[in-house]
């Protein structure tokens, strides 16, 4: 993010080197941002472009036949939802809402439009919003709200298929992709006797998510070969 | 980022493409905050100051339009202005010299001890520039922009930002002690291994700086 200083040689004379020490010395203590800051402003500026695109949507979608809009209801909802948490606390609401919230459907939304575009730290994103999506599960099993966990796993689901495309050929990340998705199956295994019955249908389908991409994953990394079944040659003549 | 790539993010992102501008913002978010940090100070102050000039450009993208006017510095004068506004808001201009108050995260007091001694210097030698100056040196070193650039952002002609980059660069060193072929009058104390003595007498005159920055 951070990146290098110009060179005094770009400044049109020659490189005075010194004073480029000093100056660079100088920014590194005084104007570095801290910490994760630049991440922090990153996800925040990318949620407020996500919010104005669906607040444009949903004027858009004012302006249509009212059959269409019907249609296009669970968008209106989502951009409701937005525009409530603007007004009662901005994109942090919808950060910050859980898997029983009625803004969880909203964040999920705005952290996948949100994800960085550099492949290593998108994998990065998607690991971590996975390993949040399974301790939510976690946490809403615990509650007994058989509506957050649907939801969590719900979401949980999204974002495995949403890893999954966007492995790429990168043989490492892949293989971190796989041993991730071997530990939430394993998690996910261990909760499914604590689930309600009403939610039990959600973890195996999330179970067997996870197991499916775990394959799809592995055929990317060692591709079956081709199993070799013998042409049959020209027909010779047998001579008894 | 080469020219081509910038300007086809910039369009992907008038039209509404969250990843370009996300481009856009991994390729410039570390020059505007460096610019912003020079001018406020505070690194809250600057985080906050950095995030509502994206969130400017994003409304403002739709109406970008080139014209001559490179995008780094289309997007610097949302900056400055956006600088510009605050200091008259809160009126209580962060100088130079209080960014030089903020602690390092250096563990070695030694270490921190030695640079703060030099950090401070230059703060001092910033803060001693006029504000014209001081804008050059921060839009072309620390935010990394052309001249060019720096022109647009400043509403000037090109060759007054070198000049004012020129007398800068003379102050400085003159600040600094450096003397005019561009060595050290005192030994630095890079990587806070203090030099001691002085090794050149005659510290920086005062005559303009013998590097040829603009020839």
């Amino acid at each position: 993010m951070s990146g290098p200083y110009v060179r005094s040689g770009d400044w049109g004379g020659p490189v005075d080197e010194e004073l480029e020490f000093r100056l660079e010395r100088y920014a590194a203590a005084r104007l570095a941002p801290r910490g994760a800051a630049m991440q922090s402003i990153r996800a925040a500026v990318l949620t407020e472009l996500a919010v104005r695109r669906v607040a444009e949507a949903e004027r858009r979608a004012t302006r249509l036949p009212w059959r269409r809009r019907a249609l296009g209801l669970s968008r209106r909802l989502l951009a409701v939802g937005l525009a409530g948490a603007l007004t009662l606390g901005g994109a942090a609401a919808v950060m910050g809402a859980a898997p029983d919230s009625p803004l969880y459907a909203a964040r999920i939304w705005v952290e996948s439009v949100t994800l960085p575009a550099d492949p290593a730290a998108r994998a990065a994103a998607h690991e971590a919003q996975l390993m949040q999506r399974v301790n939510e599960v976690e946490s809403a099993i615990s509650s007994g709200n058989v509506g957050a966990i649907d939801a969590a796993l719900s979401a949980y689901d999204q974002e495995v298929e949403a890893a999954v495309g966007d492995s790429g050929a990168d043989q490492t990340r892949i293989a971190h992709l796989v041993d991730e998705l071997g530990r939430h199956v394993a998690v996910l295994e261990g909760l499914a006797n604590q689930v309600p019955a009403s939610a039990s249908s959600a973890m195996e389908r999330a179970i067997e998510t996870s197991q499916g991409a775990v394959a799809n994953l592995q055929d990317k990394t060692h591709p079956a070969k081709p199993t070799h079944t013998p042409k049959p040659g020209p027909s010779h003549p047998t001579h008894p | 980022m080469d020219d081509e790539t910038l300007d086809r993010l910039v369009a992907e992102a008038k039209g509404g493409s969250s990843e370009a501008f996300g481009r856009i913002f991994d390729a410039y978010a570390g020059q505007i905050y460096r610019f912003v940090a020079s001018r406020v100070g505070r690194p809250s102050d600057a985080e906050d100051l950095t995030q509502q000039i994206f969130v400017k450009a994003l409304e403002a993208l739709p109406r970008y339009e080139a014209r001559g006017i490179p995008f780094g510095g289309w997007l610097f004068r949302l900056a400055r202005n956006a600088v510009i506004d605050q200091v008259r808001t809160r009126r209580d201009h962060a100088t130079l010299i209080e960014a030089a108050t903020r602690e390092s995260d250096e563990p070695d007091p030694e270490l921190v001890a030695g640079r703060h001694e030099e950090i401070d210097a230059m703060a001092r030698a910033l803060a001693d520039l006029t504000e014209d100056q001081r804008e050059v040196i921060e839009l072309r070193f620390f935010a990394g922009l052309s001249a060019r650039e720096a022109a647009a952002v400043m509403g000037r002609q090109e060759g007054t930002i070198r000049g004012l980059q020129f007398r800068a660069i003379a102050s400085l060193r003159r600040s600094l002690g450096l003397d005019e072929s561009g060595r050290r009058v005192e030994r630095p104390m890079r990587h806070g291994v203090e030099g001691g003595e002085a090794v050149l007498s005659e510290a920086g005159s005062g005559s303009a700086p013998a590097m040829g920055w603009l020839e």
